[in-house]
């Protein structure tokens, strides 16, 4: 077990996105090999929409530890993770936001530069378990078009788009 | 009705046919081979690894016994017939090909100085040797399910249905036709060579010690050796776990002594001790479960089977609101069910107004264990 004071990340698989971190004065000589024990049925975000709370599948939740730092436990959401697979690190949004905007039925991502696979997490305001959508993008590709398919219309959602190095974006819009 | 064992027996004059003479020694063997079946378990028991270089592989001499009894002895080193092998379709290079070993019964030459009732040379003697072949990838599976013999038979001659043992594993360049490595393990069947064991309710020594190791003292390998002794002394024996040195001595990481003192020179991990308290604490955020204490199981607290105690206070030190900001705590508790945090507060001063801001929280975890760990104790 490491002497340096230790901090514990979740954060979401493959893409990166810090989700939230915590601290156990008796850190275990191993992690857990999953997250469940900290997030049970679910992480629930509340800070990313005000009065909503998205319930992230524990599926898509990884745990890793590394050195404790302060201002990033108070800031997770600003974080992302790179190199997991091997030693993680931890780093600020280097660029611009991405912008998000619906148009029945879709939702158009633009992103600033190229990117890679996207995550959408789509949930009712009126709660419930999130509908995850997802679209790998191509080297070259700066738009991307995710059709909102099985969704009530004229409920209203909230679009939780993750992308690898942007900050998480949420777009609340009406389901046509 | 199987026909019972039968034993050679001889009287005063009797003319001795060779069939009489054979039966003496099919008896011992047979008996032999019975004892190796059902008092060991069958494998090699020495030696018989395979060695890579330059394209070319070796078996190491040594002996195996297989699961009819039969003692396989390869006397000398041997290099692998390359062409015996080139007979599988080639596909990818990482394929694990297994390397068989089987007893074989082959009569020898005829002595020039004996003949026959005929007037024929014929021999008087049967050579123990074997053969090595090849399988198919997969088919080392097929080999570790080999039907066993009838309790009465003897040893297996090795001409018909021959008991195969694997001795590892071989990955071929089919553009080189050479051999490109060894393996002693297929992870993807899960099986690898079998070694001999022993069938045994009890195992006593008379040396007022005794030793289980992985292998012998100062095996050549790439994992060290490790062992266990039971030792009796005069005052009060021990069991002592660790690695064994080249010089068959252990060198001690745990010892339980006689009196049932135990000596670790580790960490013990995983056991709780009962009638114990154990504690967490740290910093968590509004939305998580609770950490437990180290070793303590998430199902143990869940069923009831420890008793939580958790306390939570708003987190304040290096939450610096912007200028103008005010947080104050509206909420800070944990679900008692599921320990999960609910932790928020709110600036009364900025839109939107009363809005819940999700916070950080102190917490402190701690866990009763109960003197008796019995099911819903």
């Amino acid at each position: 077990m490491s002497q340096t004071p230790q901090m514990d990340v979740l954060y979401l698989k493959d893409l990166g996105h810090v989700l939230g971190i915590f601290t156990r004065n008796s850190e275990p000589g191993d992690i857990e090999a999953d997250a469940s024990a900290f997030v049970g049925d679910g992480l629930h975000l509340r800070a990313l929409k005000p009065g909503q709370d998205l319930v992230v599948p524990p599926a898509l939740i990884g745990l890793f530890r590394t050195d404790r730092n302060w201002r990033q436990i108070l800031s997770p959401l600003n974080l992302y993770a790179t190199h997991l697979d091997t030693a993680p690190v931890l780093s600020s949004f280097p660029g611009p936001a991405l912008t998000v905007a619906y148009a029945a039925p879709n939702l158009k991502i633009t992103l600033a530069n190229v990117g890679a696979t996207i995550q959408v997490l789509v949930l009712d305001t009126a709660g419930g378990a999130p509908v995850q959508f997802s679209a790998a993008v191509t080297t070259t590709q700066t738009n991307v078009s995710l059709a909102m398919t099985g969704l009530i219309v004229g409920h209203q959602y909230n679009a939780f788009v993750f992308v690898p190095a942007y900050p998480i974006a949420v777009q609340t819009f009406t389901a046509a | 009705m199987t026909t019972p064992i039968v034993r050679p027996t001889f009287y005063e004059g009797e003319i001795l046919p060779a069939s009489d003479l054979t039966a003496t020694v099919d008896y011992a063997r047979n008996q032999v081979a019975r004892h190796s079946r059902y008092l060991h378990s069958w494998g090699i028991s020495s030696g018989l690894t395979l060695k890579f270089a330059s394209g070319n592989v070796t078996l190491s001499a040594g002996v195996a016994i297989d699961g009819t009894g039969r003692e396989i002895v390869v006397p000398d080193d041997l290099q692998l017939d390359s062409t015996t092998f080139d007979v599988f379709p080639q596909v990818d290079p990482s394929t694990l090909y297994p390397v068989f070993l089987n007893g074989v019964d082959q009569p020898a030459p005829p002595s020039s100085n004996l003949s026959g009732a005929c007037g024929g040379a014929q021999s008087t003697a049967i050579q123990e040797t074997y053969t090595i072949s090849f399988g198919a990838p997969g088919s080392e599976l097929q080999a570790a399910a080999q039907p066993a013999p009838s309790i009465t038979d003897g040893p297996d001659g090795g001409v018909t249905g021959a008991w195969l043992i694997l001795l590892g594993f071989v990955t071929w360049d089919d553009t080189k036709k050479q051999f490109t490595s060894v393996a002693n393990f297929n992870k993807s069947s899960n099986v690898g060579p079998q070694y001999v064991g022993v069938n045994a309710s009890q195992v006593i020594s008379s040396s007022g010690s005794l030793l289980l190791a992985t292998h012998p003292p100062a095996a050549p390998g790439a994992n060290p050796v490790m062992g266990v002794q039971i030792q009796e002394a005069s005052t009060g024996g021990q069991m002592v776990f660790g690695e064994l040195g080249a010089d068959g001595k252990l060198t001690p990481a745990l010892t339980v002594k006689a009196n049932g003192d135990v000596i670790a020179t580790g960490q013990l991990k995983g056991a709780v001790t009962p009638g114990s308290m154990q504690v967490q604490s740290g910093i968590a955020f509004d939305g998580m479960i609770l950490p437990l204490p180290v070793g303590i199981d998430p199902a143990d607290a869940a069923a009831g089977k420890v008793t939580v105690h958790t306390h939570v206070t708003p987190h304040h030190e290096s939450v610096n609101p912007p200028v103008n900001h005010y947080y104050v705590p509206v909420e800070c508790r944990v679900d008692t069910s599921t320990r999960r945090v609910h932790c928020s507060v709110i600036d009364p001063l900025n839109p939107p107004p009363f809005a819940r801001i999700p916070a950080w929280c102190d917490y402190l975890v701690i866990v009763a264990v109960p003197a008796s760990q019995g099911s819903g104790s």
